[in-house]
């Protein structure tokens, strides 16, 4: 940078005024009070006023003091050639007779600048915008072009610029660091995989290997042509596509596409069985195809092996036990029979069943713990009564997510009726101390599933039964439900600590009672105890699947957790 | 033979969605739920039966 100021290459007089050009400049805007220390240079060769240090970057620096040797040189060391400092300083002194001008050696654009602010105002006012100099054109051509910068064009309309100037092209970039690595490399690279791909497309037995080559080849060309296009990549990243594509695609790609496998002849899947290294997945796809044929499942030949799976694939069927409701009870003909339908849709029905004995049966997703853990419940005085449940074929592990803590199946389950109604619907009628009442209640039916080692993992207003005549509470729908003490334990301590976001729903927290404030101060003797004890700090949220729960408590046992809820209620 | 209801089906998808693990997405249609509540366009019966499915 050319510090101006502090090197005094100029007099006081010239320097004032191209200070005071500034700052009406930057009146103009919101600096009202900018009050500039020093000029500095940009690259462009223009200036700026700055109360601090002038940019990193600028082509030249110079310190108070510093002669025209020592500017010299450094502009030199930045491809700046001595002559044109001197030929600047003499361009500038024959214009404005400024007879120190050499001390300042400015750079010719800066000098340049310094000309056009330094013309008198009226002058430049008269002079019409095409009468201008072309220079000076440009110059604000290319501030108002870098305003846009980012838009379309911009390269072409700033090279307009440069030659209305007269500048020379700025030098390309270097490359940024190392790592570059030209095109012509990486396709190289990728061209030898290429190769190998075709050798071994050449030398594939079988037209269903031959087409899975061809495939691969064709998407390999595609990738050369988009590297091509790509322009620079780093050479990490060219040779991680490299890699790629030269290793040979997993066998995967070979039986799970359906058109492949349809179209190979029997014999050929055979052998893809009997040598090809497949998993448990890319196994299956072949059998199924060979049974589809009518080939018997003992003439199947063992595989070459391969990696052993991991857990269940996604709609595998598996089951869980539904235990014994009353004798002789069943829900699906409970359903055909009298009562009145209060809610169907497309994911199943609900009805008000008159028995015997009379209740509530739904058709349905039921939950793996479902009936179970109504079951566990009986004698709570929380839940409805059991009435009994039937699940129609085998539970599965749900697609089209990561998967739930819980498996489901389709059936029906026969429940009592719950007294009261929903907390949710009646809670915007409800007066503040009607429902600190019923927050207390809450916290006493949650106390009690917790207690009895069940989680329900739903506990929102909707689900929470609230008779406002009795003030008593209880729980509906426990499809989401887990027993295990631990999984009742997350859910217990979830309360207050946002854990369970069911009750922060019912805004627990926000309500200071007894009952609450004793939770909140037992919870964390509780927590503090855990630490103690077994180096457990617990933060997990509900529906922690049982084999996270595992990893969270280590070595504590069900007996453990259930104390721990103990303590966790006391008072309550 | 009851109606079809907004309500009744937007808690059963909250359900499914549950199964397989969304559960923001399934907070999401709560919140909705919810808000349909508030505004009292769900009946006791819906409330009722959304309870129970």
């Amino acid at each position: 940078m050319t510090n101006l100021s502090q090197h005094g290459g100029f007099d006081e007089e010239l320097l004032s005024q191209v200070k005071d050009s500034l700052v009406e400049e930057f009146s103009e805007g919101e600096y009202d009070s900018f009050e500039f220390a020093q000029l500095c240079q940009r690259r462009d060769g223009s200036v700026y006023g700055t109360r601090g240090q002038c940019r990193k970057g600028s082509p030249i620096s110079v310190k108070p003091g510093e002669g025209m040797p020592a500017i010299a040189k450094k502009a030199k060391e930045r491809g700046l050639k001595q002559a044109d400092v001197k030929s600047v300083a003499d361009a500038v002194r024959a214009k404005y007779g400024q007879k120190q001008v050499k001390k300042g050696a400015p750079l010719e654009s800066a000098a340049r600048r310094l000309g056009e602010r330094l013309k008198p105002k009226d002058e430049d006012q008269q002079q019409k915008p095409k009468d201008r100099p072309l220079e000076e054109l440009g110059k604000r051509s290319l501030e108002r072009e870098q305003l846009k910068a980012g838009s379309r064009g911009l390269a072409a309309r700033r090279e307009m610029v440069r030659r209305v100037l007269g500048e020379a092209p700025p030098t390309p970039p270097k490359p940024k660091g190392e790592g570059t690595l030209a095109i012509e490399n990486k396709i190289q690279e990728m061209q030898k995989g290429l190769a190998r791909v075709r050798k071994v497309k050449g030398e594939a037995k079988g037209p269903v290997a031959k087409k899975l080559y061809g495939s691969i080849e064709r998407a390999m060309q595609q990738d050369l042509k988009k590297i091509a296009r790509a322009g620079d990549v780093t050479k990490a990243k060219a040779a991680k596509a490299a890699a790629k594509l030269s290793t040979l695609p997993p066998k995967k790609a070979m039986v799970v596409n359906k058109k492949l496998l349809q179209g190979a002849r029997t014999p050929e899947l055979m052998r893809i069985l009997k040598e090809e290294k497949l998993n448990a997945y890319q196994r299956k796809r072949v059998e199924g195809e060979l049974r589809k044929r009518g080939v018997s499942s003992s003439a199947f030949p063992k595989g070459a092996g391969g990696r052993a799976r991991r857990g269940k694939a996604v709609g595998e069927k598996t089951s869980f036990d539904i235990p014994q409701g009353i004798k002789g009870y069943d829900p699906k003909k409970d359903m055909a029979g009298l009562g009145r339908l209060i809610g169907q849709g497309a994911m199943g029905r609900v009805k008000l069943t008159e028995g015997p004995p009379p209740g509530v049966t739904k058709q349905g997703k039921i939950g793996e713990f479902e009936a179970a853990a109504i079951k566990k419940l009986e004698g709570s005085g929380v839940t409805p009564t059991l009435h009994g449940a039937t699940v129609s074929g085998k539970a599965k592990i749900v697609s089209g997510g990561l998967g739930g803590h819980v498996k489901e199946a389709s059936g029906y389950l026969g429940m009592s009726r719950m007294a009261g109604g929903p907390y949710g619907d009646q809670r915007w009628q409800m007066t503040s101390k009607e429902k600190e009442a019923a927050t207390d209640e809450y916290l006493r039916v949650r106390k009690a599933i917790h207690t009895r080692g069940v989680a329900h993992n739903d506990m929102h207003g909707g689900n929470f039964f609230y008779d406002k005549s009795t003030g008593k509470g209880g729980l509906v729908d426990f499809g989401l439900a887990q027993t295990s003490p631990k999984a009742a334990l997350i859910e217990a301590l979830g309360t207050t600590n946002g854990r369970d976001w069911q009750a922060d729903r019912m805004r627990v927290k926000d309500y200071n009672t007894r009952s609450v404030q004793r939770f909140v101060s037992n919870s964390q003797k509780v927590r503090d105890k855990m630490e103690e004890d077994f180096g457990v700090r617990v933060n997990a949220e509900i529906r922690t699947s049982m084999d996270g729960i595992n990893r969270i408590f280590g070595r504590m046992t069900d007996q453990d957790a259930e104390r721990y809820i103990n303590e966790l209620y006391d008072g309550i | 033979m009851a109606s079809k209801s907004k309500y009744f089906d937007l808690i059963a998808k909250r359900k499914e969605l549950i199964f397989q693990g969304k559960n923001e997405e399934a907070e999401r249609l709560l919140d909705l739920a919810e808000e349909m509540q508030r505004r009292g366009q769900v009946t006791k019966e819906e409330a009722l039966a959304a309870a129970y499915l």
